[in-house]
């Protein structure tokens, strides 16, 4: 038994460690792609190794006159300042909608549904006049403020304590508890891997988004790191290296968040016997 | 007031936070640029803004590229369910004990996270007709005469579909990850006693329990085939021959390209209503599959 | 020292403290300014200039990346008074989109045309909007077919002085030889381009208000191309240069491809030696044209405007004037010529090809320059633009017939003069 499910371990190990390889090719040209010379970038046959490290393009991304360092700054303000926010109102409006049955629950949720169909690119120009008029406009708040409300993380997180069995809420009412303390002591704690899963995610796409930055921040020492990567688009043909080496330091933050976050989503972490 | 319906009242002061949030930056912006789809309103100053009734959507339904856009974004959503399984798969697989298993999730994830221009640059050498490692692995294996994939109209869509799973694969993943880790264990070691196989207890225990969340990532997945761009702009531009042109590029393209912002309003309109159908019929469909 | 002495001076002193106080106490007017060159390729150092010689009127640039999102990041920044108060526009269809949009200023109070034609030539007509101006173009962006000679002169032919677009297939299938792949090729994004140049004459839109995209020399122009691809196997197919990313710059300076067409914004990596080694001599020749009709001439572009909002007009036309005469020499480095006759051009045409002077062949670049009987190509809107090149991509793919791609442009074309 106990041989049969190490060898299961390794046969799904060896497995996934292939399709990781897969997956991982796009990854890997971009890397090697940073450590090259422009006139490498476009050699045939293909050449997947760089000729020797040249690390030209990185020390541009780092060390130009346009550093990275501002812009991860900038980036990790509105990062962090959205995604705490959108997981404080998130998961409170996402209890509500799954947990608490007020009048107007469901057209009001169905009402946040409809406003997640609308394409975004729709939203630029009536965002712009309020954002210029509410004196916002070219600050970072314009990216935060949106930032902190988001609609598929409530979506998310009501969809997860929808799982959740009735009685956890019952067994508390019985014990006098309201729903504050509910959300607080049982619901938050149950649900540290569906917060943790949604914080990763929603960092991912603040720390990635580029289309509201691009309309709403227009002087350089407010640019977040998508924008940065703009400076390597040169007039007629795109400086592939540095674009490489950025996109490269764009993702590292964002590994690093995946990593710690991971930790926190094991089996067995919360206790079972509370479900069922 | 009793108690219980106090607590009810509560639900109020639950939402209203982020009420108030999507209020502001959602639902004001999108009434307002209802408004914008029955003009011609030309950019940004608002000169020579003119009511036009509904000859927008009268020249939609004869606009050729419109319809075409539309039929290629109802293939490109092909990838939500085909990256929604194999999402579930690998989270499954990595969620059993394996060796480096953290390194594992990370490889899954990783491409979800690359900006759509080297997304771009990487997949133009990965589907190179002549000199791609895909086709020198497709004429290896005896195929003749392999797709020459972005560079024809009719396989650039299926290259794109190709891409876009390998990048919401991870996201699919990870938020299968999360769910994994609440299926009861007492549920599975029954079933298991019971003499289940493992096919069986994942088919009859893990895929009900967490089927309110595979609901999530289908709406969400095809709420996104209609909406983003970035991917797809960065790989094809929507050619060859506007053959990946889908609708949230062409609105981009009317809207900030044309600045013909009031027929693009129109076709984000309509576009809208789409999503809306699809949403709907997926809101019904939940009763049959999904178990809350 | 007399007294007299010691009175002149103290005036003299005095005049001078005043003077500085008059500047200091004159308010600093500060002003953005846009444009789509990278700083590194001369702005900036043409803005810092331009700071240190006037120190009340202290200009900031700011590049915005010159394709669809980046145009429209400015025409929202516009909106609002402090954000851009000089801007430059690439093409012109955005600047006929920011002037109907209000977002310039008419200059025409500033801006004679006897002045711009005396001083820029008629290619200044290009940015005359209903009768008038908005902007002040600047640079004369030079488009030439760039030509490695050393492969001619093996084959013992002479740099042509121009090409019609059948001599230029000519050319290329004799230089067809097994080292070269392709034998000409051009920017996958300029494909377009031989419709201009068919249509240089007659313009998109005939007299009597229809599409001329039934023109022959249209016809005559994408058939050359299309046996080019297919038969001659001299260019690259479209549709594949355009998914393989392929990069025909890179392939000319390496010696990989003979025939470029390209433009003056190449020689700025075919000066750099270093990055990009050759040992072939670089000659030029204009743009191929049709037997009648005119030579595609240079574009003259970079047109620097006012914004509706700005709050200090007068002060940005003195930029902007200078800027056309003097800051736009620190830009000839990249390939860029004044428009402006009042510039030193010839210095300029010295500047563009500065650390590989020896490397071209500069009569032919200074005859692209001095080349008679040119004209400015004809830009359709973006919307006519897109849909040409769907359809000449799918003739280009042979997944339809040059019949079918003539009549669906046309078709499209009209209905959308109709609706205009």
């Amino acid at each position: 038994m106990r041989s049969q499910s190490a060898a299961r371990r390794v046969l799904v190990t060896v497995i996934m460690v292939l399709a990781g390889f897969v997956m991982l090719i796009p990854l890997f040209w971009m890397i090697s792609t940073s450590f090259k010379t422009q006139a490498e970038v476009f050699s045939w046959p293909v050449q997947w190794l760089p000729s020797r490290l040249n690390w030209a393009a990185h020390e541009k991304v780092w060390f130009g006159r346009l550093s990275f360092v501002n812009y991860y700054k900038n980036s990790l303000k509105i990062t962090m300042l959205s995604v705490a926010g959108a997981l404080c109102f998130g998961a409170m409006a996402a209890y509500g909608f799954a947990r608490i049955e007020f009048r107007g629950r469901d057209l009001l949720f169905g009402l946040y549904l409809v406003m997640m169909m609308v394409p975004p690119q729709v939203l630029f120009v009536p965002k712009f006049i309020m954002f210029d008029w509410a004196n916002i406009y070219n600050t970072h708040w314009a990216l935060i403020l949106p930032g902190m409300f988001t609609i598929i993380g409530v979506f998310y997180m009501r969809q997860y304590f929808l799982t959740l069995p009735k009685e956890l809420q019952e067994a508390a009412f019985i014990d006098g508890a309201g729903h504050f303390t509910i959300f607080t002591r049982i619901f938050l704690p149950l649900a540290k891997p569906t917060l943790v899963t949604f914080g990763i995610l929603d960092f991912t796409w603040n720390w990635n988004n580029y289309e509201d930055a691009l309309v709403f921040l227009i002087s350089e020492k407010l640019f977040t790191v998508p924008l940065g990567l703009n400076n390597f688009i040169l007039e007629h043909s795109i400086d592939y290296p540095g674009m490489m080496a950025a996109a490269t330091a764009s993702i590292i933050p964002i590994v690093f968040v995946f990593l710690l976050g991971q930790r926190y989503i094991i089996e067995g972490l919360v206790s079972s016997s509370v479900k069922g | 007031m009793s108690w219980m319906k106090r607590q009810r009242l509560i639900g109020y002061l639950f939402v209203l936070p982020s009420v108030l949030g999507v209020t502001v930056f959602f639902l004001l912006p999108l009434l307002f640029s209802f408004g914008l789809a029955f003009t011609n309103w030309l950019g940004p100053a608002g000169r020579g803004l003119k009511f036009t009734g509904l000859a927008n959507f009268q020249r939609l339904f004869s606009d050729e590229i419109f319809l075409k856009a539309l039929g290629s974004n109802i293939l490109y959503l092909l990838h939500v369910p085909m990256s929604v399984a194999l999402g579930f798969l690998a989270a499954s697989a990595l969620n059993q004990k394996v060796y480096a298993r953290n390194a594992l999730r990370a490889s899954f994830f990783l491409p979800y996270l690359i900006s759509a221009i080297a997304i771009g640059f990487s997949w133009m050498l990965l589907f190179h007709p002549t000199q791609g490692p895909i086709n020198h692995l497709l004429r290896s294996i005896g195929v003749a005469k392999p797709p020459n994939w972005l560079a024809s109209t009719s396989s650039a869509m299926s290259a794109i579909i190709i891409i876009s799973t390998w990048h919401s694969l991870g996201f699919n993943m990870i938020i299968f990850l999360a769910v994994l880790q609440d299926v009861p264990r007492e549920l599975k070691e029954a079933a298991a006693i019971d003499g289940a196989s493992s096919w069986q207890i994942t088919r009859h225990v893990t895929l009900p329990f967490i089927s309110p969340i595979t609901f999530f990532l289908l709406v969400i997945g095809t709420m996104n085939a209609f909406k983003s761009f970035g991917l797809i702009q960065a790989v094809t531009g929507g050619g060859p021959a506007n053959s990946t042109l889908t609708l949230p590029l062409y609105v981009y393209r009317t809207a900030f390209r044309y600045y013909e912002l009031g027929y693009a309003s129109t076709i984000a309109i309509i576009l809208f209503l789409i999503i809306f159908a699809f949403t709907v019929v997926q809101w019904y469909g939940q009763k049959k599959w999904v178990h809350y | 020292m007399s007294r007299r002495t010691v009175f002149l001076a103290s005036v003299a002193l005095l005049a001078l403290l005043t003077c500085a106080a008059a500047v200091s106490a004159e308010e600093v007017i500060r002003l953005q300014f846009w444009s789509g060159v990278p700083a590194e390729n001369g702005p900036l150092e043409a803005v810092e200039k331009w700071n240190a010689l006037n120190p009340h009127i202290q200009v900031t640039y700011n590049r915005y990346v010159n394709n669809d999102e980046g145009n429209l990041r400015v025409n929202i920044a516009m909106q609002t008074g402090e954000a851009v108060d000089i801007l430059m526009s690439h093409s012109a269809n955005d600047y006929e989109q920011r002037v109907r949009s209000g977002l310039l200023l008419d200059l025409s109070d500033r801006l004679d045309e006897d002045y711009l034609f005396e001083k820029i030539g008629s290619g200044a007509l290009r940015w005359k909007i209903d009768g008038a101006y908005y902007a002040l173009p600047t640079n004369i962006n030079a488009i030439f077919v760039m030509i490695n000679e050393d492969v001619l002169t093996a084959k013992g032919l002479e740099v042509p002085e121009k090409l019609t677009v059948e001599e230029l297939r000519e050319l290329a299938l004799a230089l067809k030889s097994p080292e070269f792949e392709y034998t000409f090729a051009l920017d996958a994004g300029n494909i377009h381009g031989i419709i201009q140049h068919a249509l240089i004459d007659v313009g998109f839109v005939g007299e009597d208000g229809k599409s001329n995209l039934d023109h022959p020399n249209v016809r005559l122009g994408l058939e050359t191309f299309y046996k080019m691809m297919y038969e001659d196997k001299t260019m690259p197919i479209l549709a594949v240069q355009k998914a393989t990313n392929m990069a025909p710059e890179q392939m000319f300076l390496k010696g990989e491809l003979p025939l470029y067409q390209a433009g003056a914004w190449r020689l700025r990596m075919s000066n750099d030696l270093a990055q990009y080694p050759r040992d072939f001599t670089i000659a030029f020749c204009p743009y191929p044209y049709f037997e009648g009709y005119s030579i595609p001439g240079h574009h003259i572009e970079d047109a620097m405007s006012i914004t509706a909002h700005c709050k200090y007009p007068d002060a940005a036309w003195e930029f902007i004037q200078w800027w056309a005469v003097e800051g736009m020499m620190a830009l000839a480095p990249g390939g860029r010529v004044p428009a402006h006759t009042d510039a030193p051009q010839a210095e300029a045409r010295k500047l563009i090809v500065s650390g590989a002077e020896d490397t071209y062949n500069l009569e032919s670049l200074d005859r692209t320059y001095e080349m008679e009987n040119t004209k400015l190509i004809p830009v359709p809107p973006y919307q006519v633009l897109d849909y040409i090149n769907q359809e000449i991509e799918k003739y280009f793919l042979g997944e339809q017939s040059l019949d079918d791609t003539i009549a669906n442009m046309v078709k499209f074309h009209n209905e959308f003069l109709e609706r205009q």
